[in-house]
């Protein structure tokens, strides 16, 4: 069992990782332990949010803000890259969106504001084209309507904290608030999966448009929570928009996302396509190293256990919510190759005293130190293994709560991590 | 307003005090700055103390203890779960200290039995196999919100009156005699005056604060302790060190989590106490002692309270050599202010008891021969109440085919249920949604049913318009001084994933 390139991790770091090197004609493995992070984001590419991240005021374009960004963050995963590398993975991403039709929006160039569930905003600057028409430097009227036993999306929450910002002056679209009664599906839970699901049948959305058209007042944009459909969300949201003579938006809500689900599906399915093999479901990876090399892994725990080998490893196994790193109570490490991770020692300066602090959290930016072809390093700088590169949250250095840039990090260090390793691969 | 007896503070004394002077047909009002339970009441072990503690030190402790613990356990059975306590020495404990520990049991009436230790061990495999020797006493756990509800609830069926979010002010005397107080209302700052000829100073760690504004005096020494809730309730029994007490050796199963405690430090911070990095790490030193997973068991919160101890020119040191014993101090006798009487100090084990006391007094000073009727008079209790047992909760959820209602996944907690609670409370937040319904007491400690409750006062016009994101923040700042002492491992995982969706998602850490 010889590859190429295994990539560790399924988030969107590692699956953009894949991608570029099954570009370049790779044969490519992906190990992951479960399904990524994905179904944890809301579906949207956050470039750069805020910068400094302690300013009140979000970045109005990521692209210029990268600028100056280098001089204040030299250690970020960002200024590693540089801007041309940026571009180019978010523009493969982009294309294959695309072409798996979840088409998304924007540019890196300018960031946009879109609503949240809670009624605040969120900057970002990559949307699904299902999330586009609420943004909120749009003026307009809009109906937020709630599905009754949807815990995580209340319409009444998101209406009065929105038209609050609205009153402000912060946003330019005002909110009124409606919910639809239950589906009446028995013992199913009204969740988003099973509502995205029934999103999908032309015969629910049909239900729905005649259950909405009462409601909506002349000239109202229509706000939903994001569950409109799971493989055909594109289709339904352009089918809804149809029927009911109105542009409507999704509103991204806590996990699971189904934005993020979708994207999921979409690119597991592309790669599935081009001939990457995926193991998802491990608990047990060992690695096995020889002179300054991965050799390969060791997946189980038996010894009959198989042995993966492959020229160039990708690691994307993400921050401490993806498993990439853990911490015992004065300790932080690496989970699989116990990389250097650097981290105060005293626990107290893990965190800051407040939790909502634009500042963030210290813990958000820790992570495995990397040089500018995104290999480990150890403390002297020195490459730790000539065949292994890290990308996504693994990453030190980028407090991507904080600055909003998740999606952004995760698609430009996968994809340039991929191509490394790759190239290294064909050496 | 007019009244008998103003009683401050809405912990256990004073809600004890509180039941038993309506139960005597006196009139009373009750007054507490925050939430009912707020102070240290809300901030223990939540241990039914069999006295087993303070034998040996503090024979008069114990033996208030053990009669308290049964008197309880019959008037206040839905709120206590009848676990047993065991008395456990470890090899590094002082091994004269177990038949030290028998003897004192025995002269003040504790039943105590030794028990052979492989007979534990099968039935606690949780703990140390190093354990020497192991006693068995009537421990038990409680739950204070509960039982402090409970006695609030029957005095105000009873006629009598309760101010919560109402903070003393002032107090009046005219030469000499108590005629009355001012309260302000903590949320809109209104003033409240009452005229009464009594007051009850059941203020706790605040308890020196209110006799000054009398002109009182009444020295209390503050001693935090702190507290770690695990996320497994790896032992059925109340476990103890078989020692003189000191850090960690205290372990009460709760439900489906055990907390571990306590520490013992002297503060002057009484208003917000909070656990550091540094007991949380003694703590759980201490504890693997008993319950060698202890340390690598999912912490899910740690918190403190600040006991209020009296006695302070006799200590020197340790906090644990001051009695434990409760003082009532009746002013008129002392310095000369009629009508005003302090108690302090005690355990949440003698609340009933310290009240009785001070309502003996009281009656005594009135010139009225009433019994006492809370020793025999149980509490009353809904009737479906039992202690939090997520089986039969998720027999009742799935039954009813209801999952879509569950509003905290952690603790099975519907929505009906919050909404039934919500009945009573005119101005709620959201701590005290959770403390009446478990709601966010769980392992992501409300990380994701807070927005949700948050949605709901929201939606019953509970909260007024456009403060919902201050109450939520309000809440998630408090919840984080909880987890941050106790962040690794799985629980740190937990918080990344809090602050994916609050910082990352919601942007709150911007807005």
């Amino acid at each position: 069992m010889f590859y190429d390139v295994i990539v560790i991790g399924a988030g969107l770091a590692g699956l953009m990782a894949a991608e570029a090197a099954q570009e370049k004609g790779a044969r490519v493995l992906i190990l992951a332990r479960g399904m990524g992070s994905l179904p944890l984001t809301t579906g949207c590419i956050d470039g750069l949010g805020y910068f400094p991240s302690s300013s009140p005021v979000p970045v109005s374009s990521p692209l210029t803000a990268l600028g100056r960004f280098r001089d204040f963050h030299p250690q970020h995963p960002y200024s590693k890259l540089g801007q041309a590398r940026i571009l180019s993975a978010l523009n493969r991403f982009r294309d294959l969106a695309r072409s798996g039709e979840i088409p998304y929006a924007g540019e890196f160039d300018s960031n946009f504001l879109i609503p949240t569930a809670l009624g605040t905003f969120h900057p970002t600057c990559l949307v699904p084209e299902t999330m586009k028409n609420g943004l909120l430097s749009l003026p307009g009227r809009v109906l937020l309507l709630g599905f009754e036993g949807l815990k995580d999306f209340s319409s009444c929450l998101a209406e009065q904290n929105l038209n609050l910002l609205q009153a402000q002056g912060r946003i330019a679209p005002s909110f009124r608030a409606e919910n639809l009664a239950s589906p009446g599906w028995g013992e199913k839970p009204v969740n988003g999966l099973n509502l995205a699901r029934a999103f999908d049948e032309q015969e629910f959305r049909d239900r729905f448009v005649r259950q909405v058209q009462p409601l909506l007042k002349g000239g109202e944009k229509l706000g939903l929570p994001a569950v409109l459909g799971l493989r055909l969300s594109y289709q339904a949201w352009t089918d809804l928009q149809k029927k009911l003579g109105t542009e409507i938006f999704e509103i991204p809500l806590p996990p699971p996302s189904i934005p993020g689900l979708r994207l999921y599906t979409l690119l597991r399915s592309h790669l599935q396509g081009k001939g990457v093999r995926t193991i998802i479901g491990l608990s047990v990876l060992k690695p096995v190293t020889e002179a300054g090399g991965i050799k390969g892994l060791i997946l189980g725990e038996s010894r009959k256990s198989p042995l993966y080998r492959a020229s160039a490893y990708v690691l994307a196994t993400g921050k401490f919510v993806g498993g990439g790193l853990d911490a015992q109570p004065n300790r932080v490490f690496e989970t699989l190759f116990d990389l250097p991770v650097q981290y105060p020692r005293n626990r107290k300066a893990w965190f800051n005293t407040q939790l909502l602090t634009p500042a963030g959290q210290p813990f958000n930016s820790f992570g495995v130190e990397v040089d500018e072809a995104l290999q480990p390093v150890d403390p002297a700088g020195k490459v730790v293994y000539r065949n292994l590169f890290a990308a996504g949250g693994i990453l030190a250095h980028a407090d991507s709560m904080a600055e909003k840039s998740g999606g952004g990090v995760a698609v430009a260090t996968g994809y340039a991590a991929g191509e490394l390793a790759a190239a290294c691969a064909e050496k | 307003m007019k009244t008998e007896v103003a009683v401050i503070g809405g912990g256990a004394t004073g809600a004890g005090i509180f039941r038993d002077l309506a139960l005597r047909g006196i009139d009373a009002i009750l007054l507490e700055k925050k939430e009912f339970t707020s102070g240290t009441s809300g901030r223990n072990h939540g241990l039914l103390h069999s006295g087993g503690r303070y034998a040996v030190k503090d024979p008069d402790s114990g033996r208030e203890c053990i009669r308290e613990n049964s008197i309880l356990k019959r008037i206040a059975a839905p709120c206590i779960e009848d676990t047993g306590g065991l008395f456990l020495s470890t090899p590094q404990d002082p091994p004269e200290y177990p038949d030290l520990f028998l003897k004192a049991c025995e002269k003040i009436g504790i039943p105590a039995e030794e028990v052979s230790v492989p007979d534990v061990l099968q039935k606690e495999p949780a703990l140390s196999p190093q354990i020497v020797r192991a006693i068995r006493v009537p421990d038990g756990a409680i739950d204070p919100f509960r039982l402090i509800r409970a006695n609030v609830e029957e005095a105000l069926r009873l006629g009598a009156r309760a101010f919560p979010y109402r903070e003393v002010i002032a107090i009046q005397t005219e030469g000499g005699v108590i005629r009355g107080l001012t309260a302000k209302d903590t949320r809109t700052g209104e003033e409240l005056r009452v005229e009464c000829r009594f007051i009850v100073n059941a203020a706790g760690v605040w308890a020196g604060k209110i006799a000054r504004m009398a002109g009182a005096r009444l020295e209390v020494v503050f001693s935090k302790g702190s507290l770690i809730v695990l996320n497994q309730r790896l032992v059925n029994t109340v476990i103890n060190r078989c020692r003189p007490p000191s850090n960690g050796d205290i372990f009460v199963p709760h439900g489906p989590a055990l907390i571990l405690g306590t520490t013992s430090l002297a503060t002057e911070e009484i208003e917000d106490p909070s656990a550091s990095e540094e007991e949380v790490d003694l703590l759980l030193s201490e504890g693997e002692r008993l319950i060698p997973v202890a340390g690598v068991t999912r912490a899910i919160r740690a918190y403190a309270g600040v006991r209020p101890l009296i006695g302070a020119r006799e200590a020197e040191g340790d906090a644990r050599t001051i009695s434990r014993d409760f003082l009532l101090l009746n002013h008129g006798d002392a310095v000369g202010i009629k009508g005003l009487f302090s108690i302090v100090g005690g355990k949440l084990t003698t609340y009933r008891l310290m009240a009785e006391r001070t309502v003996d007094t009281i009656c005594k000073e009135m010139g009225k021969i009433v019994p006492c009727a809370t020793a025999e008079k149980s509490l009353p209790f809904p009737r479906e109440y039992s202690f939090h047992d997520l089986g039969s909760r998720l027999d009742r959820i799935s039954g009813a085919g209801s999952y879509s209602e569950i509003l905290c996944e952690c603790e099975l907690v519907t929505r009906g249920e919050v909404l039934e609670e919500l009945k009573n409370l005119p101005f709620p937040t959201l701590k005290e949604v959770q403390e009446r319904t478990r709601a966010g007491m769980g392992p992501c400690q409300g990380g994701f049913c807070s927005p949700r409750l948050t949605a709901l006062l929201a939606e019953t016009g509970k909260i007024p318009p456009g403060t919902s994101l201050a109450v939520l923040r309000k809440f998630l700042e408090e919840r984080w001084k909880g987890t941050r002492p106790i962040l690794w491992g799985p629980q740190l995982k937990e918080e990344q994933l809090i602050q994916a969706l609050y910082s990352e998602l919601f942007n709150l850490d911007h807005l």
